[in-house]
């Protein structure tokens, strides 16, 4: 079964991918009309997309909902930081609005967070009015040792 | 800074790959090589797989190049999920141009013409700065069509993971771009004859790509001088928060533990009774125990334990270790993709176990665990739920004075 679906997803390829395609639909798809034509275009049936669509953490509806995700990762927790993040988020945001995921790669220094695409560590928690507001933060710089001649972030 | 060399020779810090330039120049060089003569530079270095399998990269790169099939792939595994890890975060951010290189060079000598980077979407910056790169590639003739006006063509994309540890195995990482549910797959056949779209390819993890531009530049040797056959050239290792210099450093392999522990993590912030390495699936380790140890795949593995990605994660003395355990069931649960019944059913029942010691509404069925423990490591698809049994079986051997009040001997 899954060579088919496989060799079906590969008429399209990298270029049309049916993974990025799914992703973009579950975002749009309040009644699961773009799902459907999804499913058509590649010639799978709606149990593959639903199938794999409901696998990921981050497309369920519970985790789109939340605000602020914090790391839970086990050097956050042995550190001990997590639970001042939270009561910190939970004042600020709701807590129901703050969820959880699974390591978010700061473990040198913890303390931390998932707000608004950015990943947040350190002490940049004492300045989570200026983040929420969508200011820029006077943030650790330069916490790896620089080498490229440039900086790749995307259109700039 | 929380990143250093102390390599006798760097290979993964170094600043020998940091401009549009000094890529040009390199690509110009491997283009104008025998594939062969490439190929068998990247062998000789005995460069193994640093995701965790250890698998010869050259031999992967061999095999697949030796597949009669037009169309090919090369994957970037750069779902580091492991807890403790930021050494694919570090060379994603900091040495794009050493990732990308190392995954146009495999496309070249295996026949590929179409790469993908499979980055977890905890790491928006990654993704941001690794699409800035493939761009700038792109402007500068050095990927998409006839690169360098050569006949050589390579486009590189990127997919975006959405919140599933498993999709760091290489099988369901494949399944999770095709846009099948992220299940592992069992193998024969291997992803160098049925990949992605079951087509022949290439998974590397992103440290082991970006091993390829010092290899090539300064020879095989630079990288087999170093440790042994089996566990060569330098690693990546981090250390966490509860190191008074906790950071991303390039380590030669062989490197005595003890030293990384003491000299450059210069010892913990507050007393630690062990080390968990290499990830949630990788050995807790008494620290009386580590010492013994050496940088080294094989060592780590004879002595009960798993070197993995080379993740240190410090378990504080005061760190309750049947809520480590607990953490680790919790984990593996959460996770488990759900394909085989042992990592299913197997995962939860731990957790629940656990649930119950947390709560002190029963005690630990020690036997029923350890039951439970060996039906995981022997009957699980994968790593996800069949290493899991590693540190948890550790950390019964090691600190059994922890459990003595919360076990049932008779169940």
């Amino acid at each position: 079964m899954s060579k088919n679906i496989s060799k079906l997803s590969g008429r399209k390829g990298l270029k049309d991918n049916l993974f990025k395609r799914m992703v973009d639909a579950t975002s749009k798809s309040k009644n699961g009309k773009e799902i459907r034509q999804l499913a058509e275009e590649y010639h799978v049936g709606m149990s593959t997309i639903h199938g794999a669509e409901s696998f990921y953490e981050f497309l369920r509806p519970e985790h789109k909902e939340k605000k602020a995700w914090i790391c839970n990762g086990s050097a956050c927790m042995c550190a001990g930081t997590q639970g001042k993040i939270r009561k910190k988020l939970s004042e600020k945001l709701g807590e129901d609005n703050i969820g959880m995921m699974f390591c978010l790669g700061h473990c040198y220094e913890t303390n931390a967070f998932h707000y608004n695409g950015h990943n947040y560590a350190g002490n940049d928690i004492d300045q989570i009015d200026e983040i929420i507001k969508g200011k820029k933060i006077n943030s650790k710089k330069n916490v790896f040792q620089k080498f490229c001649d440039k900086n790749y972030t995307y259109g700039r | 800074m929380y990143s250093k060399s102390f390599a006798t020779k760097t290979i993964l810090m170094g600043d020998d790959l940091s401009s549009i330039d000094q890529f040009k120049e390199l690509v110009s060089n491997v283009l104008k090589k025998d594939k062969k003569e490439t190929l068998k530079t990247v062998t000789e270095s005995n460069l193994c797989g640093r995701g965790g399998a250890g698998f010869p990269t050259g031999m992967k790169w061999n095999l697949c190049s030796q597949q009669k099939v037009e169309k090919k792939y090369v994957v970037c595994n750069a779902d580091e999920g492991d807890s403790g890890a930021y050494s694919d975060r570090y060379l994603l951010e900091e040495q794009p141009l050493k990732v990308i290189f190392g995954m146009l060079v495999c496309a070249y000598i295996i026949g590929s013409d179409e790469g993908v980077l499979y980055i977890r979407g905890e790491y928006p910056k990654s993704i941001e700065i690794i699409n800035g790169a493939i761009n700038e590639l792109k402007k500068a003739n050095l990927l998409g069509k006839n690169i360098l006006g050569t006949n050589f063509s390579c486009d590189m994309t990127i997919c975006i993971g959405q919140g599933a540890y498993i999709c760091g195995e290489e099988s369901a990482l494949i399944a999770s771009i095709e846009g099948r549910r992220a299940e592992v797959d069992v193998r024969p056949p291997f992803p160098v004859v049925e990949g992605l779209y079951k087509k022949p390819t290439v998974v590397n993890n992103v440290e082991t790509l970006a091993a390829i531009p010092c290899i090539l530049k300064f020879g095989a040797k630079t990288f087999s001088s170093v440790g042994n056959a089996k566990s060569a050239g330098t690693k990546l290792v981090c250390l966490d928060s509860l190191f008074k210099k906790p950071g991303v450093y390039e380590i030669d392999m062989g490197t005595p533990m003890k030293k990384i522990i003491n000299e450059i993590g210069e010892g913990f912030v507050q007393p630690v009774k062990a080390l968990q390495v290499g990830g949630p699936l990788g050995g807790v380790i008494p620290i009386k125990e580590v010492e013994k140890l050496n940088l080294d795949f094989q060592e780590f593995t004879k002595a009960g334990f798993m070197l993995g990605h080379g993740s240190v994660v410090s378990i504080p003395e005061s760190f309750s270790m049947v809520k480590y355990i607990h953490h680790l069931f919790k984990f593996s649960s959460d996770e488990s993709c759900g394909k085989c019944f042992p990592g299913r059913l197997g995962s939860y029942r731990g957790k629940e176990m656990f649930d119950q010691a947390l709560n002190k509404s029963n005690k630990i069925p020690i036997k029923l665990l350890n039951e439970l423990l060996v039906t995981m490591k022997k009957g699980c698809l994968c790593a996800l739920c069949g290493a899991i049994p590693v540190p948890i079986s550790n950390i019964l051997k090691y600190f059994t004075h922890e459990f003595k009040d919360d076990i049932n001997q008779s169940a």
